[in-house]
């Protein structure tokens, strides 16, 4: 069973998003206190970078600046704009105890587990 | 209905015989599932292929090879009439993992980003970043001064400032008539 399943931005989003939302590259690990999500969102500042937990749905948005217009553009691959993207947490996560940090473009999530989902040995009684 | 399990040449074989056959069996046989090890092949290539689309590197870097470095790192080129700057996105690396080069008009971005997780802690449930080794060139056009450039980071976005030169002033050449 995964922990967290993945929202389209256009089809049943929450939140309805503007046809100009793009996603970004995540990583989600796990280990046994949580989990971690690790996503890339270059040239989005501190700022615009909004992030809600709304029952299961955790939702991440941010925006990038644009150029100037007395620049003019040679080349362009970046998506400038705004990044959009919906995740679905399982019921294993202690959303009231979510961190979140954004260095360098990258933003990590920290979701950790309720106690009781936590691994625990059990002790072989005599 | 269970899903026999047949390799490539069986199913081939299959379809030839009842070609011989029946034609309406024919029909029955070519609308069958493919048998598991041919369509895990299909999607294999798909996934390949898709792979393979969404790792932007372009026909203008005939030298982005990718089968020689790992991923290629996005970026735009602006200019005004005093600058031209190479903006490429670049999140989670440090000052360190990362080159910027130039020779013979071509500014060169490569480094390397480690992956962060531990082998043995960390499961995946998803990895989408890029990995490894990156490299990426870019055809500088005239009229750029590389020794003046100026790089710098900022929320993850590696920025190449590279001032113009002062454009020769056209110069009147006199004609002398004898």
């Amino acid at each position: 069973m995964s922990a967290t399943k993945e929202i389209k931005n256009t089809g049943d989003s929450v939140v309805s998003a503007p046809e100009h939302y793009r996603s970004f590259r995540a990583d989600l690990l796990r280990n046994g206190d949580g989990y971690k999500l690790v996503g890339e969102l270059p040239g989005v500042t501190r700022e615009s970078l909004k992030v809600t937990i709304d029952e299961d749905v955790l939702t991440v948005e941010g925006s990038t600046s644009g150029y100037s217009d007395e620049l003019s553009v040679v080349r362009k691959e970046l998506p400038r704009g705004h990044y959009l993207r919906q995740f679905r947490l399982s019921d294993s996560i202690d959303t009231q105890s979510v961190r979140a940090r954004l260095e360098n473009g990258i933003l990590v999530l920290d979701l950790p587990k309720k106690e009781m989902f936590r691994p625990m040995s059990i002790k072989i009684e005599d | 209905m269970a899903c026999q399990k047949l390799g490539e040449d069986q199913l081939l074989k299959r379809v030839e015989r009842t070609k011989k056959t029946k034609g309406m069996n024919m029909k029955l046989l070519t609308t069958h599932r493919y048998p598991e090890s041919v369509s895990n092949r299909f999607s294999d290539l798909e996934q390949e292929i898709n792979r393979f689309f969404s790792n932007p590197f372009t026909l203008l870097d005939g030298a982005a090879i990718r089968s020689k470095w790992n991923w290629s790192p996005s970026l735009d080129v602006v200019e005004n009439k005093d600058e031209l700057k190479v903006s490429a996105e670049l999140p989670g690396m440090s000052k360190d993992d990362v080159n910027v080069t130039f020779e013979d008009g071509v500014l060169e971005l490569s480094g390397e980003r480690k992956s962060e997780h531990e082998e043995n802690k960390d499961n995946v449930h998803f990895s989408e970043r890029s990995y490894g080794t990156f490299h990426r060139r870019i055809n500088l056009p005239q009229g750029v001064d590389p020794s003046k450039a100026k790089a710098s980071y900022k929320d993850g976005v590696l920025t190449v400032t590279l001032p113009k030169v002062e454009e020769q002033k056209p110069r009147k050449i006199e004609v002398n008539v004898k």
